[in-house]
C-alpha cells in the first residue's frame, strides 16, 4: 500500500506536464524491423536446435536426421526471405507495367534485381524443408525410429 | 535493359503456398498422432508445438500470398494494401512462436536425458531388489531345509542309537549258532542304515550357503556408497568412501551385504545434519574383512545402543523397526559380527567383521 502511494506521488507531477510525458513514440518502418528481427530470431533458434539435436542421441535416428535436415533448410529459407525483404526496399523503382499487360515486370538493372528475382522463388527452400519434416514425422509414426518415452530411444 | 515478367514468380508462389499449407497440415496431423500415442513424451509434445507453430505460419503466410495474388488479379490491390500489415504481423508472431518453441528444445532434451537416467536407475534398483528377493528366499529355504533335516536327524538319532546299542548287547548274549542272532544282525544292519541316513541329514547344514560365493568386499561397499550419494547430497552430508586398495575377499552373498551396508549408511546419513560427514572404510584385519562406518552426527544414547539391533526398536515412525535387526541377521548369516559404539554429540562408529572363510573356500572350491 505504501509502495502504491509512493508511486502515485512520483507520477503525479507528470500529470501537470503532459507535453513532456512521451507516452507514445512514432515507429517508422517498425513493422518491417519487427518482421526482420523475427526472421533473425527464427534463424538463431533453429540454429541452436539443429546443433543441439545433432549432439544428442536423436541424431542417430533416421527420422530425426530428416527433421534436423528440414531445420537447416528452413533456416536457409528464413535467411533468404530476410534478404528478399531487405532488397524489396532497394528496388522499388525497378517495377513497371508494360502496356497491354496486367502483370508487372522487373527491370534487371543489376545484381540486386537479379538476386531479388531469384529469392522470390523462396518456396524452393520452404517446400523441401516441409517435405523433410513430413518424412521425419512419417518415419516416427511408422516406428522406424521410436519416438521418445525415456529409455525407449536410447540406442 | 532486360525486363522480366513477375508471372513465373506469382505462379510459383501460388503453387508453393498451397503446397506449404498441405505439407504443414500433414506434419501437424502426424505430430498430433504421435502426441496422442505417447501423451507423456516431452519430445512428442515439443513436436506438436513445433508443427502447430509451423502450420500457423504456413497458413497465415500462404493464405496471405494467395489472397494477394487473387486480389491483385481481380483489381482490388487497395484492399490488399489494407490487409498486408495484418498478414505480416501474424507471420512475425508465428516466427516468434516457432523460435520460442525451438529454443525450449534444449530444456526438453535435458529433461529427457534426466528421465532416461532415472529410468535406468529405477530399472537397475528393481533388478537388484528382485535378485535380493530371490536370494532371501533361497536363504530362508535353505535355513528351513537345514532346520528340518537337523530336527529329523535329532528325532531319529536317539531311538536308532538305542536300538543299535541294545541289538549289539543282545548279540553278545546269544551264542553264534542261535537262529535269533541272524535276525538280530538284520536288525543291526537296518539300524546302521538309519544311522547313515541321520548323518546324511546332518550333512545338510554344511552344504547350505549355495548362494554364497567368493567376493571382493570393496566393489560391494562402493556400490552401496554410490546408491546413497544422492540422499547424502540432498541432506548436504558428505558421504566419503575410504576403501582398501587391495581386494578383500570373503565368502558371502553380494546383494545381501550390499543391502546391509546401504541400510547402515542410510541410517547414518539420516541421523546426520547438514555439514556432517559419514565415512565408510574397508580393510583386512587378522579377524577378517573389516568395514567401518563412522559419522560425526549426534550419536546414539546408551539405552538405545543396548537394544539397537532388536526388532521393532525403530527411532522414526516411517521405519518398520526391522532394518537393523535384519542387518544383524545378514551379518550373522555370513558368520560375521557387527558392533556399534557411539558417544552422544560426537558420533557413531559401526564395525563389521566378515570372516574370510579361506578354509571353507579351499574345501569347497579346490575340488
Amino acid at each position: 500500500m505504501r509502495l502504491l502511494f509512493r508511486t502515485i506521488l512520483l507520477l503525479l507531477p507528470g500529470c501537470f506536464l503532459p507535453e513532456n510525458a512521451l507516452a507514445f513514440q512514432p515507429h517508422a518502418y517498425s513493422g518491417l524491423y519487427i518482421h526482420q528481427l523475427a526472421h533473425f530470431f527464427l534463424i538463431v533458434s533453429l540454429f541452436f536446435f539443429a546443433v543441439k539435436a545433432r549432439q544428442t542421441r536423436l541424431a542417430s535416428l533416421k527420422a530425426w536426421q530428416h527433421i534436423i535436415a528440414g531445420t537447416w533448410i528452413l533456416m536457409l529459407w528464413s535467411g533468404a526471405t530476410m534478404l528478399g525483404h531487405f532488397l524489396d526496399l532497394q528496388i522499388e523503382n525497378s517495377f513497371h507495367l508494360p502496356p497491354g499487360t496486367e502483370i508487372p515486370h522487373l527491370y534487371l538493372r543489376g545484381w540486386k534485381e537479379t538476386l531479388y528475382y531469384i529469392l522470390k522463388f523462396d518456396h524452393l527452400l520452404a517446400v523441401p524443408a516441409m517435405l523433410f519434416f513430413h518424412r521425419g514425422l512419417t518415419l516416427l509414426r511408422k516406428g522406424d525410429s521410436t519416438l521418445s518415452s525415456p529409455g525407449q530411444t536410447r540406442p | 535493359m532486360i525486363s522480366i515478367s513477375m508471372l513465373p514468380v506469382w505462379l510459383f508462389d501460388f503453387g508453393g503456398a498451397l503446397a506449404m499449407i498441405v505439407l504443414s497440415g500433414l506434419c501437424l496431423h502426424h505430430a498430433l498422432a504421435l502426441a496422442r500415442a505417447d501423451r507423456e513424451s516431452p519430445l512428442a509434445i515439443f513436436l506438436l508445438w513445433f508443427c502447430g507453430a509451423i502450420f500457423a505460419l504456413a497458413l497465415s503466410r500462404s493464405s496471405g500470398h494467395i489472397l494477394k495474388h487473387l486480389l491483385i488479379f481481380s483489381g482490388k490491390e487497395d484492399l490488399w494494401l489494407v490487409l498486408a500489415p495484418f498478414s505480416g504481423s501474424i507471420n512475425s508472431m508465428a516466427f516468434i512462436v516457432i523460435a520460442s518453441v525451438t529454443l525450449f528444445f534444449n530444456r526438453i532434451e535435458t529433461i529427457m536425458e534426466r528421465m532416461v537416467r532415472d529410468r535406468e536407475k529405477i530399472e537397475k534398483n528393481s533388478q537388484d531388489l528382485f535378485r535380493l528377493n530371490k536370494d532371501i528366499e533361497a536363504v530362508i529355504a535353505e535355513r528351513t531345509k537345514a532346520g528340518m533335516a537337523l530336527r529329523i536327524a535329532h528325532e531319529v538319532r536317539n531311538p536308532v542309537t538305542i536300538i543299535g546299542g541294545m541289538v549289539r548287547r543282545l548279540l553278545n548274549v546269544y551264542p553264534p549258532e542261535e537262529e535269533v542272532r541272524l535276525k538280530l544282525i538284520h536288525i543291526l544292519d537296518q539300524a546302521r542304515k538309519l544311522e547313515n541316513l541321520v548323518s546324511k541329514f546332518e550333512a545338510v547344514r554344511p552344504e547350505s550357503k549355495k548362494i554364497f560365493a567368493p567376493l571382493n568386499l570393496n566393489p560391494i561397499a562402493a556400490e552401496a556408497t554410490e546408491s546413497l550419494q544422492a540422499e547424502a547430497r540432498a541432506k548436504e552430508v558428505s558421504l566419503i568412501p575410504a576403501l582398501s586398495r587391495t581386494p578383500l575377499f570373503f565368502h558371502g552373498n553380494s546383494p545381501l551385504i550390499k543391502i546391509a551396508l546401504a541400510h547402515l549408511l542410510r541410517n547414518a546419513v539420516n541421523a546426520c545434519a547438514t555439514g556432517n560427514r559419514v565415512i565408510i572404510a574397508t580393510e583386512m584385519t587378522a579377524a577378517g574383512c573389516q568395514v567401518t562406518i563412522t559419522d560425526d552426527g549426534p550419536g546414539i544414547s546408551e539405552e538405545m545402543l543396548e537394544v539397537l539391533f532388536d526388532p521393532y526398536r525403530h527411532v522414526n515412525r516411517q521405519s518398520s523397526g526391522l532394518g537393523l535387526s535384519y542387518v544383524k541377521q545378514i551379518i550373522n548369516e555370513h558368520l560375521g559380527t557387527v558392533t556399534v559404539t557411539s558417544k552422544q554429540g560426537k558420533g557413531t562408529t559401526i564395525l563389521i567383521i566378515l570372516p574370510t572363510h579361506l578354509g571353507e573356500l579351499t574345501g569347497t572350491y579346490a575340488a
